[in-house]
């Protein structure tokens, strides 16, 4: 397994945001999680990469226990996120965003040919290389956040809703280029809204409801289970005290 | 007419490096590191100490910097990285404890008078037609000049100038990209440190006297410097100090020093009026470095 969840719990305080979770993604597969808002989706890519803690469990990257290391050491390793809100840098220009994508990797030399392409699979952005990344509109953002990640030369590349406040067109583009470059070896672990679009590309899915595992399977299993509708109702009737979470602006 | 400012200048080239330090910590970690006025002072008294115990003074000055990047990481240490998550007045307030520490630190070493410093550039003077260029100032002047375009430069151009800047625009991002702010930050705050204690020690060559609280009146028209150049802005600081600077000068020569203070911070005042963003600022998005 490339990665591989033990029993992973995420605290805030109070708020339990992922409850004793175990998940893996094998070399070269797509991983799907779904969940709607506040299932703990970002919470749990947040702690693969070590941004948030975790509070309980253990993450395993290629064999090697991680749970502990620092976020630069596991992006070294092999493993990117293309975060929630693309969270581009908007006083930089493209071409910086994109350097700093691989700045876990140290002083490498030419980075040149990387960028090129970059830039091939993403003509928008070439010809706007040196101008500020806020000139780019929603769809070159996560475009450029994609690239931004290649950079890392990730193993794995995690993409928490990328298809977010994007065109189907837009969407379209982006899935396909999910599909050709897990093609080319990379594994990719998506957490999406967008249920039918994931699972159409996904080689299995995970259906968090509030933090914990509802159902997990194969797309064709998935789409026929009505735990995943269940779990984008907001865990069954009525709407309850929880069943609207703050929402966090991760 | 022109001596008083080429001497504005001069003097204004030392508040530059200290609002270019302050500017630093504000625009990069936004933290006003009250601090800095007692490196700018660590520098000079430690140089002057140095000097009395017989050293040469390059050798002193050397000394005395790399003390103030030690005194830096400790000021990182207890206040902006201890107090992270609280309220933005914690740090803030506990750099000025520091301050008042390294006061009465080196109030106890030294004692409260002025100390005069040694003439070490024996009258080196240059004249350029009818102007009189004393040896230290110039000096002071291009290595204000030459330091802040290199900073500039680092943060523009270089690896570590660019996670920088990642680090000033949201950190969060920039420890989602892999910019390891353990070791940046401290980076930073040597940086920010050096430049001050670089001031203090040219102060000291320049002006020939050191003290405890040399670094408080300096601070003030540092602080006042970033402000009326635009908080965070770089070149705002620069031509705020050399503002402050001339203004200070030319009030002396014409009013007397009785007037200076009222001058100076009038000219400020009345610029935040006119301009309350500063020279360089914007009023709604301040602009970071
Ligand atoms: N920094 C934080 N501090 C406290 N609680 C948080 C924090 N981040 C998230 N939470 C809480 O943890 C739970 C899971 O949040 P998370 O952002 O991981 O959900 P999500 O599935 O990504 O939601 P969305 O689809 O809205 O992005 C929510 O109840 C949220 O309010
Ligand atoms: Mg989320």
């Amino acid at each position: 397994m490339l990665l591989e969840l033990n029993d992973l719990s995420i605290r805030y305080g109070r708020v339990q945001a992922i409850e004793a979770l175990n998940l893996t993604v094998g070399e070269g597969e797509i991983v799907t999680v779904l969940g709607s808002n506040g299932a703990g989706k970002s919470s749990l890519l947040r702690a693969i990469l070590g941004i948030t803690p975790v509070s309980a469990g253990r993450i395993a990257f290629d064999g090697a226990n991680i749970t502990r290391s620092a976020t630069p050491q596991r992006i070294a390793g092999g493993i990117a996120l293309v975060p929630e809100g693309r969270r581009i840098l908007i006083n930089q220009t493209i071409r910086e965003n994109l350097l700093l994508g691989a700045t876990a990797r140290g002083a490498v030399g030419d980075l040149e040919p990387e960028l090129a392409a970059i830039y091939d699979l993403f003509p928008n952005l070439a010809e706007r290389r040196d101008m500020a990344a806020s000139c780019l509109s929603g769809g070159e953002q996560q475009m450029l956040a994609i690239g931004r990640a290649l950079l890392a030369k990730p193993r794995l590349m995690m993409l928490d809703e990328p298809s977010l406040g994007l065109s189907p067109k837009v969407v379209d583009q982006i899935f396909d280029l999910f599909k050709r470059l897990n093609a080319d070896g990379l594994s990719i672990l998506l957490v999406e809204q967008n249920t039918g679009k994931a699972l159409s590309v996904a080689d299995r899915g995970y259906v968090l409801e509030r933090g914990r595992l509802a159902v997990s399977g194969s797309p064709q299993e998935l789409r026929a289970d009505e735990r995943l509708m269940r779990a984008y109702l907001g865990g069954g009737a009525g709407g309850t005290g929880g069943a609207a979470p703050e929402h966090a602006i991760s | 007419m022109a001596q008083q400012l080429v001497n504005g200048l001069m003097l204004g080239s030392i508040y530059v490096l200290v609002a270019v330090s302050l500017t630093l910590s504000i625009g990069i970690l936004n933290f006003l590191n009250f601090s800095i006025p007692g490196l700018f002072m660590l520098g000079g008294v430690l140089t002057w100490l140095m000097i009395k115990l017989g050293f040469a003074w390059p050798l002193a000055a050397i000394t005395a910097l790399l003390a103030v990047c030690v005194a830096a990481l400790v000021v990182e240490r207890f206040t902006y990285r201890w107090m992270k998550g609280s309220d933005p007045e914690v740090p803030l307030v506990s750099s000025l404890g520091f301050l008042i520490l390294f006061e009465n630190l080196m109030l106890v070493a030294v004692g409260s008078d002025q100390q005069a410093f040694p003439q070490v550039f024996a009258d080196f003077n240059l004249r350029i037609g009818g102007l009189l260029l004393g040896g230290p100032q110039l000096i002071s002047l291009v290595l204000s000049i030459v330091l802040v375009v290199m900073i500039s430069w680092v943060l523009r151009k270089t690896r570590y100038g660019r996670q920088v800047r990642a680090i000033a625009e949201d950190p969060e991002t920039a420890g989602i990209l892999g910019i390891d702010l353990q070791r940046i930050v401290p980076l930073v705050f040597i940086a920010s440190g050096l430049l001050a204690a670089i001031g203090g020690v040219l102060f000291a060559f320049n002006y020939l006297q050191v003290s405890p609280f040399m670094g408080e009146e300096v601070g003030l028209k540092g602080i006042s410097a970033m402000i009326v150049g635009g908080m965070g802005n770089i070149w705002g600081a620069i031509a705020g100090g050399l503002l402050i600077g001339v203004t200070e000068v030319f009030s002396i020569y014409f009013l007397g020093s009785d007037f200076v203070d009222i001058v100076v911070y009038g000219v400020l005042l009345v610029l935040l009026i006119l301009r309350p963003g500063g020279l360089f600022g914007r009023v709604e998005q301040r602009e970071k470095l």
